[in-house]
């Protein structure tokens, strides 16, 4: 059947909305990740810098536990996240490099709630097991299981995103 | 037709147990745990709004995202408001003890974050600096991480009331 110009133009009009909306959620995880990575640079800068770094790191403060054991290290400053955050943040980075590749701009159903169950799983066990003295994990498998769980999470946010900001005409569907 | 509910009163529980779990202390370090608590207030926020829903409502992402964003930035500021609390009457700053003992600790860290901490603590009293950067920290920091937990809330909660729906008619048929 062929598509009718005002229904052809609304389509555009939202493709060019996800495409915005895609564009803003990419920079603001690039943005974030430089954020926590440049703050050992930071460290080994002069005084302003030290203290531009301190703020940065006061501010990630309220998301992760900054262990330096458990994170990575640069120029011999710790990272302002640990090792598993680190994975998370760079997993959802890839997760919405890899979207356009992996999923249709048009698709807003959001994947069942159970992969996200099995992203957390290895990220879970590693957890129960460190803490009960089972197993002793290094921070290369603590951020690999980070990862899985932020490239998961890149899937659930993003057509989420995109259904809220609203289309042109309400009516307008796929 | 039944109307839909009202995000706001969702949202402002979702908001009253983020601040509140935020800002208890010990409670408060589950945020450690990838922010649990701000996740799960977005999350708890949802699912007090789903709850209202009528059955014929498609519960979105997008409304999810909505709720856990409100929650985020109610539980901003409710939690800026109990920390003003905890350390005015209580004289209790577990935050910021936790970070100065990781920095005493020689957590390869340079001296000079020690003198940013000082600067929000001057002498005892609460530091203006220290309210103003909690806040806009914890609004960034909660309307991300909340808008996540709002729609992992709509991901696990979508539909589900049309599904209860189609299954109890379905035993219904079967008993007749």
């Amino acid at each position: 059947m062929k598509k009718e110009p005002l229904q052809y133009s609304i389509r555009q009009k939202v493709l060019a909305q996800h495409k915005i909306t895609y564009g803003f959620i990419l920079t603001l995880t690039m943005v974030w990740c430089f954020l926590f990575v440049v703050t050992p640079i930071l460290c080994d800068s002069n005084v302003t810098g030290k203290k531009a770094g301190a703020l940065i790191w006061l501010f990630f403060g309220a998301t992760c536990h900054q262990m330096a054991e458990r994170s990575f290290h640069l120029f011999g400053h710790p990272f302002a996240v640990c090792a598993r955050c680190t994975g998370i943040y760079f997993g959802f980075l890839l997760g919405t490099i890899l979207y356009p590749f992996l999923k249709k701009w048009e698709n807003h159903a959001l994947p069942s709630w159970k992969w996200l169950f099995w992203a957390a799983l290895p990220a879970g066990l590693e957890f129960i097991l460190s803490k009960i003295g089972l197993l002793h994990v290094g921070l290369i498998p603590r951020s690999i299981s980070g990862i899985i769980i932020g490239g998961t999470v890149a899937f659930f946010i993003i057509p989420a995103l995109f259904d809220l900001i609203k289309t042109p005409n309400k009516k307008a569907r796929y | 037709m039944k109307e839909t509910p009202g995000k706001l009163t969702p949202s402002l529980i979702g908001g009253l147990t983020i601040g509140v779990l935020s800002s208890i202390p010990i409670i408060n370090m589950g945020n450690c745990l990838c922010c649990m608590w701000i996740i799960g207030g977005g999350l708890f926020g949802t699912y007090l709004y789903w709850r209202e829903l009528p059955s014929s409502h498609v519960f979105t992402a997008g409304e999810g995202a909505i709720i856990g964003l409100l929650s985020g930035l109610f539980g901003a500021l409710f939690g800026t408001l109990l920390n003003y609390f905890f350390m005015a009457f209580l004289g209790l700053n577990t935050g910021q003890e936790i970070l100065r003992s990781i920095i005493e600790s020689g957590n390869d860290l340079p001296s000079e974050f020690e003198e940013v901490l000082d600067e929000f603590d001057s002498a005892g009293k609460i530091a203006p600096l220290f309210v103003v950067f909690g806040l806009s920290f914890s609004l960034i920091v909660n309307s991300i991480f909340a808008t996540i937990g709002g729609i992992i809330g709509s991901a696990i909660f979508k539909n589900k009331k049309t599904v209860k729906k189609t299954t109890s008619k379905t035993t219904k048929k079967a008993k007749k």
